[in-house]
């Protein structure tokens, strides 16, 4: 199997945002998870809607979303958009995904294809 | 209303045949993935598709060692199919498979495995060490058939090795609280206890022995058969008395 990337211009309504290029981290006993996206609007205080080329990346992955709403206070991300996991040997493509537990848990929701390469 | 292009990247799958070497695993309601914990949870018509193996099942836990690649250990449970590469077939509500070693364990009703000429089938559990040929069945039901044996009991241990492109059963224990059954070519017994040595061609039938062959039939508390030309010796403990029953033969 090939998972390949395509990329794809779309228009879309104007949604107003907040911060530019936001940058967070989630912090894990020993690793990060540093979490980029091209745009941020708060929701409320603590959640904010990461939209446009989401990457969550750590020393052990990298996942790429288009839209996530992320949770500041608990650490935590959910998405139910198409959602492309790597790490070594792996490949997850999902309908959705949920990161808690600092990034320990990630639950990718939907049908999912699970492709491991050694 | 001003528009923005917004770029992104829009996750596709171009779905070809799995490459060698690759392991592809579909789910209908996804995983869950416990990294700290080293294993993943597969919910819902799970796939595994291998070059060693192939499985389905509606709910798989895989235990990983240096990262989710490194499978070492699948649990399965409910309408669970395995196929492995070397000759096992299994099939039963739940499986445990060690696919390092191929060790697999299997429990629930209707119990299944065949590996070349061996099945095993128990409505208890099955559990197979791939790579020593020990075997163990536990339950009602339980039962191996090869090319030579027919075995049914509560409970059968031994173990098989691989001669001449078949595996061939060299020892095995059976007991049950009831009776045991043994079908040779020419014999069936019942017992309480049957011991089987391939090595010296000898079963031994221990309490409530019935040994039936064609018209005859004997009984007594303890049999010794050579397994070779299927001549048998059979006494008895308490009435020191073998029964012999002889039903004429009507041409």
């Amino acid at each position: 199997m090939k998972i390949a990337l395509e990329e794809v211009i779309s228009n879309e309504e104007n949604t107003s945002f907040d911060i530019a290029n936001p940058s967070f981290t989630i912090n894990n006993e020993g690793k990060k998870i540093s979490v980029k996206a091209k745009k941020g609007k708060f929701l409320n205080k603590n959640l904010i809607l990461l939209e446009n080329e989401v990457i969550f990346k750590s020393k052990q992955f990298r996942l790429l979303t288009n839209k996530v709403t992320f949770n500041q206070k608990n650490q935590t991300a959910e998405s139910k958009q198409s959602s492309k996991f790597h790490s070594d040997g792996t490949t997850i493509v999902s309908e959705g995904f949920k990161i808690t537990e600092h990034g320990d848990i990630i639950l990718f929701n939907g049908k999912t294809i699970l492709i491991l390469n050694k | 209303m001003i528009r923005f292009i917004i770029i992104f990247i829009f996750l596709t799958t171009i779905i070809n045949a799995r490459e060698v070497g690759q392991t592809e695993i579909t789910t209908d309601e996804g995983i869950e993935v416990y990294q700290k914990e080293k294993y993943y949870l597969l919910k819902k018509n799970v796939d595994i598709q291998s070059d060693n193996f192939n499985l389905k099942a509606n709910q798989v836990k895989a235990f990983f060692d240096k990262d989710l690649y490194d499978i070492i250990n699948i649990y399965s449970k409910g309408n669970v199919i395995l196929e492995s590469k070397q000759g096992i077939n299994a099939t039963g509500n739940e499986i445990n498979f060690n696919t390092k070693n191929e060790n697999i364990y299997i429990s629930g009703e209707k119990s299944y495995l065949s590996n070349k000429n061996i099945i095993m089938k128990s409505d208890g559990s099955i559990e197979v060490k791939n790579n020593s040929g020990k075997f163990n069945l536990f339950g009602i039901n339980s039962k191996i058939i090869t090319t030579d044996l027919e075995i049914t009991g509560l409970k059968i241990e031994g173990n098989y090795i691989f001669i001449n492109g078949e595996n061939v059963v060299e020892n095995l224990n059976v007991e049950d609280k009831t009776q045991i059954y043994i079908k040779t070519k020419t014999l069936e017994m019942y017992a309480l206890k049957a011991d089987y040595d391939k090595k010296n061609n000898i079963i031994e039938l221990f309490n409530n022995v019935k040994i039936f062959r064609n018209e005859e039939i004997i009984t007594g508390d303890y049999a010794k058969i050579n397994t070779l030309d299927e001549t048998y010796k059979i006494t008895s403990n308490k009435s020191k008395k073998v029964k012999v029953l002889l039903n004429k033969i009507n041409d």
